[in-house]
């Protein structure tokens, strides 16, 4: 009787391990971990029952300091690693390895109501550094630009100094908001906004994309890396996925893991 | 064909031979174009780029720097400033009303001067954030060290270095900042009120309502200061003349709402009004300049209790920019609602009893309420961010007997002495980005003519009867 007791303990404490065994946590960039992930997430579960995710997320800086800290399995981010990141997961024998999960363009969006169809990359630097203030100065209707960007967390807000602003200070009057949907939701509310936000909520409704230097961030130009502000998205992890982080990496990276990044608005790595 | 690793193997080589270490980031132009070339794959390109950033991080300096992993930016900055400063100032005399006899003693000195600022300031997860700073003289509201001011005999004398901030703070939720130590003055304000070198003591709390609430078109923020002067014994026996009971700590307080709107076109409009008052806790003695936030040096044996404080505030600024660069029109504006009170601090007699001054001539001295007001308007012409760039102001200020603390305002104009009037003005032309040469001038002229020396003793009110200050610089951040 005993001895059958603490078989089934056993089996009850083995049991209660395996399930905790299957949680994946991932942490980091809203651009991915807003829609792609959690729809990938669903996915993997419908095919690995008994499979939980935590997923939090809060910007790419987040999901980058989480691997660091060894508090994630898989870190999101929609920008690399910065040299003071490296360093920081060095100093705790971190190896900081990337994974190229699909390809994004950065695209600018305006309110449906502008008049405006393109701008050039010189123009997008100007109005987001705050070089120029009024919509008549690049061709739009008279009105002062509301700029909405992301916050200093989001890897967006970074990649987009990097790619469109020479590296150069936000203007002053720039307000920094949480996800790309609250952007979208900002810029379909003020005829006088621009923002920017990742392909896969570009289609929202109110704003319209612009092109830039006569180019729209469709697939192949972002794939092609033609189109201005192409960038991939990465997870983040310690060393080469391993274990339960590296089977759903595999399943990002396969076909149907793909083929939900396309669904979303992404563009997937291999045509 | 060439197996994959060895491909990679062979770019990172490549790319390892045109990049040195220290440059490895820079490597991005040629890992491109081996990609674009078809070299290399996207996935293969970007594990070169790790690995050349875990090699940056190995072998090069900063990669050596052991930062904790709680620490999410390291920013270090710091200046040295090298001063030429002339001091002219002329004592009040016995009296300045005509009455009786003058005896315009003079105080001329030229000093040689230097100053080494180091900052250290910390973003934590967790959104903590931490710094510190030193500096070269123990002075509150000055870094300079005088070159020669050692001990006879102590020629090349080397300096201290002091701690001039230490503080942590946290931002809960954004728009909400809260900071606790010896920290950077969080308020909107001008000289006329703080000295820009004082780094006040205490606890301190920031609203960014616009944050907060989300609303645009005005930025709207509640500031908030708690500020220890004097950390009293409390068993000590109180104050029986001016009417303690108890002992308790000197605490100073402040808190503004700062908002800042564009009006028109191009132009912006900053008001800041608040209130800065403090308790009437006795200030522990200190004996020389440099004892802590409170600087007795500047005050009589009277004036060692914080009483008559009340100060109504309502700095502001007009920005715009004229060919590109920046101007600002500013002015500061205090009124002091207990400014009687204080006034009796500098002599009992203020309350109108007729005094004795010091050649033995009296005078009926009576508060003014004149003496409750100080004002400060002026204007900015330019910015100093990169080689060639020049900027200029002056400013015009009137600062009533009792208006503001002396222990806080200014130290430069008027060396901290209330009851005078005068300007300020003064250039700064950079020499390179980090590089600057400038001098500046301030003037002061004593305000009421009828407080004589002997009747307001060595108090910051009208001892002096002209101050002038030059001060040319030169200063290099690094």
């Amino acid at each position: 009787m005993i001895r059958s007791l603490s078989i089934a303990s056993l089996a009850l404490v083995v049991g209660v391990t395996a399930a905790q065994a299957e949680k994946i946590v991932i942490k980091g960039s809203d651009t991915l971990g807003a829609k792609l992930v959690p729809q990938l997430a669903e996915a993997y579960k419908a095919a690995n029952p008994g499979t939980e995710f935590s997923i939090a997320a809060e910007g790419s800086t987040t999901g980058l300091a989480a691997i660091i800290d060894g508090n994630a399995d898989i870190g999101m981010s929609s920008r690399r690693a910065k040299p003071t990141e490296v360093s920081a997961a060095s100093a705790k024998a971190v190896n900081l390895t990337p994974t190229i999960v699909a390809y994004d363009g950065i695209a600018v969006v305006v309110n449906e109501k502008s008049p405006l169809k393109g701008l050039t990359k010189q123009q997008v630097e100007k109005i987001f550094t705050g070089d120029v203030n009024d919509w008549s100065a690049v061709g739009g209707n008279p009105g002062k630009i509301s700029i909405y960007t992301r916050n200093t967390s989001s890897g967006t807000y970074s990649d987009w100094k990097e790619l469109a602003m020479n590296k150069r200070d936000y203007a002053g009057g720039s307000q920094k908001l949480a996800g790309n949907e609250q952007i979208v939701a900002e810029v379909a509310k003020n005829p006088n906004g621009i923002g920017y936000v990742g392909l896969a909520y570009a289609k929202s409704a109110g704003i319209k994309v612009i092109a830039i230097d006569g180019s729209l961030p469709t697939a192949d130009k972002v794939r092609a890396k033609t189109y201005a502000y192409s960038r991939p998205t990465f997870y983040f992890t310690n060393g080469e996925p391993a274990g339960k982080a590296k089977a759903f990496v595999d399943f990002t990276l396969s076909a149907k893991g793909q083929a939900i990044a396309e669904q979303i608005g992404f563009v997937s790595l291999a045509k | 064909m060439l197996k994959q690793s060895t491909v990679q193997l062979m770019a990172l080589g490549l790319v390892g031979s045109f990049a040195a270490t220290a440059a490895a980031q820079d490597s991005g132009a040629l890992i491109d174009a081996l990609v674009r070339k078809g070299v290399l794959k996207d996935q293969e390109a970007e594990q070169i780029r790790s690995q050349l950033s875990r090699d940056y991080a190995a072998n090069t300096p900063a990669g050596k720097l052991n930062i904790s992993s709680s620490v999410k930016e390291l920013k270090l900055s710091g200046d040295v400033r090298l001063r030429y400063q002339y001091d002219d100032a002329h004592d009040a005399g016995t009296l300045f009303n005509g009455t009786g006899s003058t005896n315009n003693g003079a105080n001329q000195r030229s000093r040689y001067r230097l100053r080494l600022r180091v900052n250290a300031d910390y973003k934590l997860a967790d959104d903590f954030f931490a710094g510190f700073g030193l500096q070269t003289t123990q002075n509150n509201d000055s870094g300079n060290q005088t070159m020669g001011g050692g001990t006879a005999g102590d020629y090349n004398q080397n300096y201290g270095i002091f701690i001039s901030k230490a503080f942590l703070g946290w931002t809960p939720i954004s728009g909400v900042t809260l900071i606790g130590g010896k920290q950077a003055n969080p308020f909107y304000t001008t000289d006329m009120l703080w000295d820009a070198d004082i780094s006040p003591t205490g606890f301190t709390q920031r609203f960014d309502l616009h944050k907060i609430f989300g609303f645009s078109g005005l930025e709207l923020s509640l500031v908030g200061g708690e500020f220890v002067l004097s950390d009293n014994t409390e068993s000590g026996a109180p104050n029986a003349t001016l009417g303690h009971k108890t002992v308790t700590d000197a605490f100073a307080y402040q808190v503004q709402l700062i908002a800042a709107s564009e009006i028109v076109e191009g132009v912006k409009l900053t008001v800041a009004p608040g209130i800065y008052t403090t308790n009437t806790a006795a200030l522990a003695a200190t004996t020389s300049d440099g004892g802590g936030e409170f600087n007795s040096s500047k005050w009589s044996t009277k004036l060692d209790q914080l009483q008559g404080l009340k100060l109504a505030l309502l700095p502001g600024d007009v920005s715009f920019k004229v060919a590109g660069k920046p101007v600002k029109f500013l002015w500061d504006l205090a009124w002091n609602a207990d400014g009687k009170a204080r006034a009796a601090l500098y002599d009992k007699d203020m309350s109108g009893k007729t005094a004795t001054v010091a050649a033995a001539s009296t005078v009926t001295v009576v508060h003014s309420e004149r003496d409750d007001w100080a004002y400060l308007a002026g204007f900015q012409f330019g910015e100093n961010k990169k080689k060639g760039d020049l900027s200029f102001m002056a400013n015009y200020r009137v600062v009533g007997l009792a208006s503001v603390d002396p222990n806080i305002n200014d130290s430069d104009w008027a060396l901290s002495y209330t009851n005078m009037q005068g300007p300020k003005v003064g250039f700064l032309y950079s020499l390179g980005d980090a590089t600057t040469v400038g001098a500046t001038y301030y003037s002061a002229q004593s305000l009421r003519k009828d407080l004589g020396a002997g009747h307001v003793s060595a108090g910051p009110g009208s001892q002096r009867d002209n101050v002038q200050v030059l001060q040319v610089d030169m200063s290099v951040k690094f």
